[in-house]
């Protein structure tokens, strides 16, 4: 099993996450569920888009 | 319906025009012409720089829309002049926003807690701003200016395995070639949007009747420290990962 290295803060430019945020960053959606729409959820299909990126990249 | 898409050759801006077409819409793609036509003679293809306000004025000219949409607008100069451009041109304008209209201070977003309607507007270009500073700004222009209903779709990061910005597999990357990941806070919780769910909201947001501002994402957030694990579970073989 391949674990990712994370650094909290240091680490030079090529290893900062683009995604690095310092404190919960989402969104509530209840103003457009009201107006009709339905969301996914998240669990449904991050894991597939996981694999299939993991997959594209060589590995397993 | 008639229908404009700034933005609309790659990723979800792409997968938008593509619905406007399955549905039947009569579709216009306005780009600068650096990537080429995806859909051939299914849409209308203008080629002009819309930061160019005189070429962009002159091309629409005796064009008219029911609906116009916008994913490639980042600042309050581009807000203005297409607003103004616009103006008796269409019935609607749907403006592609962002979660970085938000502070990320780890407060759960509803769209009242960036109020682009009573925000002080500031003019300038997209150097001139952050990312999330210019979509603020352009959604408090549009809002305050246009003469037609304006939608702010509030995206967060969107994915898809046609990502041009590669920022999840930045991490597959990494991961993959054991190479050190750093970030400030690994239980921080972000949300995500698939680029086909980001244009289907689109095209909803453009062919009901709601305006103002709208978050846009799936349900559920995710911890950075879930999403790497994800990643392991990927590419090893073990249990999958307990998220």
């Amino acid at each position: 099993m391949q674990l990712a290295k994370v650094t909290l803060i240091a680490g030079d430019d090529k290893s900062h996450s683009p995604y690095g945020i310092p404190a919960d960053w989402y969104m509530a959606t209840a103003k457009a569920e009201v107006a009709g729409f339905t969301f996914s959820q998240l669990k449904d299909w991050l894991p597939g888009l996981v694999q299939t990126l993991v997959k594209h990249e060589g590995g397993n | 319906m008639k229908i404009l898409v700034l933005g609309g050759t790659r990723f979800f801006g792409k997968k938008l025009v593509e619905l406007c077409i399955q549905n039947g819409h009569e579709v216009t793609i306005l780009t600068r012409g650096q990537s080429s036509n995806p859909f051939g003679n299914q849409v209308l293809h203008l080629i002009v720089d819309r930061n160019d306000a005189n070429a962009l004025t002159q091309i629409l000219d005796g064009m008219t829309w029911d609906i116009v949409y916008d994913n490639i607008c980042y600042s309050p100069n581009e807000a203005r002049d297409l607003a103004k451009i616009l103006q008796s041109k269409t019935k609607k304008l749907v403006f592609t926003s962002t979660l970085a209209t938000y502070e990320a201070d780890g407060v759960i977003k509803n769209e009242a807690d960036f109020d682009p309607y009573t925000f002080g507007i500031r003019m300038g270009g997209i150097d001139d701003f952050t990312y999330g500073e210019g979509k603020r700004q352009a959604e408090a222009v549009l809002f305050k200016q246009a003469t037609f209903p304006v939608v702010a779709v509030r995206f967060p990061i969107v994915v898809g395995e046609h990502d041009y910005t590669r920022r999840l597999h930045f991490h597959v990357e990494k991961i993959l070639n054991e190479e050190p990941i750093s970030l400030p806070n690994i239980d921080a919780k972000m949300s995500f949007i698939t680029d086909d769910e980001a244009a289907t909201f689109l095209y909803f947001a453009g062919i009901s009747a709601i305006e103002g501002p709208f978050n846009a994402t799936a349900t559920g957030p995710i911890s950075l420290k879930d999403l790497l694990g994800l990643i392991e579970d990927a590419i090893g073989e073990g249990d999958t990962y307990s998220w």
